[in-house]
């Protein structure tokens, strides 16, 4: 087991992994391979379920410390959002999910992770949890909606930190399916680049997942 | 000045820094109920309090409060400022336990919502017409081959079995439907009507499409052939069920189908907002506009 140049992402041969957080110790989320190296636990995490995992596989660098602030938009059922609860150990993670039936075994996936905070709302209306939410350090969006790029941009502006950075993870089928792949994620580069955002990196997440990108975007 | 509420708190600032402060109680349970109290779009009592005798203009950056103070979501300031729960001795701790809360409340009360039992109703009720049919099938060719009764009474139990819960859920349907969306049943009856709600993911989403959607709403397979691949777009989806589009010639089809999800369309978001009976007269305006359409 080795460190990588990520924070808290470890990699023993061609897998990679995430030490599991005291709270949850023996515990797994989405029946992953556990791994006991030196009396510390890893949750093996995979690439094929996970875009994040996907895209670190490929060559991603994030900027995650262990004390981030994390606002983590389309966080579905809670596979990522464990491995990334696990990296960001005394920071937060602020789950946002817009429908009830993932949110109910979201709960029940990272209910015990201490530094994770649920949300059921529509990350359209980034206001809407406002209250909640304050000042990230990342923004970390994975929705498959159309208007994908319009919703990144206004959580961003709300909720993103100065010199933070985000990721967007583009689903080409669900931008447009008449257009080619590489047309959509042109249009969606292009939006985020009008409204003032640096792309730093684009990444294919082939063979993981089909027709996906991810995008790294700083913000100044 | 500046209204700011925060999950531990509301504040009224300037370009300095906090001025006023009613902070909540440390205590997951109220302030679960509070942000629950936000999240339904009501004002807190708090935030009434704290603004009583401010004579100066307030700025606001949510629409929920756009009533006390100007609302400009991109103000820089609310960009800049940031208000640390810790400053005012409330641990995020506590804001995950009452996250919890929230979220566990909101989901279970969303899980219970009539239009997403009645999706699953209606699509079970699919599967047992399948499993009816499969049954009769086979019934009919073990009889005509003349069977013993003994052998064959189980797979007639069954059978009727599964009629009886077809009925059943037919009822059901019918009596839910009338309850949570009445125009939409009376404009295309009730399994026409849930099975648009199930294909939508539920009534507040059926609400806010488009009558174009509605059209071919159950034909996406066909739409989606047509985006990628050319050649004709479906003219109607799940409506076509109904028996103003398919008893009517094919040449008027595509004019009706449309002519009607405009209908359903109005319907539904009657039944989701104002709640008012409005099907009489959408109907005596379908009934007109298919009577023309077939008379070209």
């Amino acid at each position: 087991m080795k460190a990588t140049s990520i924070t808290g992402v470890y990699k023993e041969k061609n897998r990679i992994y995430t030490e599991n957080l005291p709270c949850c110790k023996g515990s797994t989320v989405y029946n992953e391979r556990i791994v006991y190296y030196r009396d510390r636990e890893f949750r093996s995490w995979n690439p094929y379920r996970s875009k994040l995992a996907a895209a670190i596989s490929n060559g991603l660098k994030i900027s995650f410390k262990t004390d981030s602030k994390i606002l983590y938009l389309g966080a579905a059922t809670g596979t990522t959002v464990s491995h990334v609860s696990d990296i960001v150990r005394d920071g937060w993670v602020y789950a946002v999910e817009n429908s009830p039936v993932a949110m109910k075994k979201l709960l029940y996936t990272c209910g015990k992770r201490h530094n994770v905070i649920p949300v059921l709302a529509d990350a359209n209306h980034p206001e809407r949890y406002g209250s909640i939410v304050s000042g990230v350090d990342f923004v970390y969006q994975d929705v498959s909606q159309r208007n994908q790029a319009e919703i990144f941009k206004t959580n961003v502006f709300r909720y993103l930190k100065k010199n933070g950075e985000g990721v967007l993870m583009v689903k080409a089928r669900s931008i447009d399916v008449s257009l080619k792949p590489k047309k959509a994620y042109e249009l969606v580069c292009l939006e985020l680049e009008d409204a003032g955002l640096k792309i730093e990196r684009r990444i294919d997440l082939h063979p993981y997942d089909k027709d996906h990108m991810v995008i790294l975007v700083s913000y100044f | 000045m500046y209204l700011v509420t925060k999950w531990f708190g509301v504040f009224l600032c300037d370009e300095k820094g906090v001025k006023k402060k009613i902070l909540f109680p440390k205590d997951e349970k109220e302030i679960s109920k509070r942000l629950i109290e936000i999240d339904k779009n009501k004002v807190l009592s708090e935030e009434k309090k704290i603004i009583k005798n401010v004579k100066e203009q307030l700025v606001v950056n949510e629409k929920r409060l756009h009533r006390y103070g100007v609302y400009k979501p991109n103000d820089p300031f609310f960009i800049e400022f940031d208000i640390e729960p810790r400053d005012f001795g409330f641990s995020e701790n506590l804001l995950h336990k009452a996250a919890k809360v929230v979220a566990e409340e909101k989901t279970l009360e969303e899980l219970k919502s009539k239009d997403l039992q009645i999706i699953q109703m209606v699509n079970a009720l699919d599967d047992l017409i399948q499993v009816s049919n499969l049954l009769s099938e086979r019934l009919e060719r073990w009889k005509s081959i003349s069977a013993s009764k003994k052998k064959i009474q189980p797979l007639e139990n069954v059978f009727s079995m599964v009629d009886s819960s077809i009925k059943y859920f037919e009822k059901q349907i019918e009596d839910d439907m009338r309850d949570i969306a009445p125009n939409l049943t009376n404009i295309v009856g009730p399994l026409i009507g849930a099975r648009l709600i199930a294909f939508a993911g539920g009534l507040k989403k059926l609400s806010s499409l488009p009558a174009s959607t509605i059209q071919v709403l159950g034909a996406e397979k066909a739409l989606f052939r047509y985006k990628k691949e050319g050649g004709k777009p479906p003219k109607h989806g799940v409506i076509f069920q109904h028996p103003y589009i398919n008893t009517a010639p094919r040449k008027f089809r595509g004019k009706i189908a449309r002519a009607m999800s405009s209908k359903i369309s109005i319907a539904v978001k009657a039944d989701v907002f104002t709640k008012r009976d409005i099907f009489k007269e959408l109907k005596l305006v379908l009934d007109e506009k298919v009577k023309n359409i077939k008379n070209l």
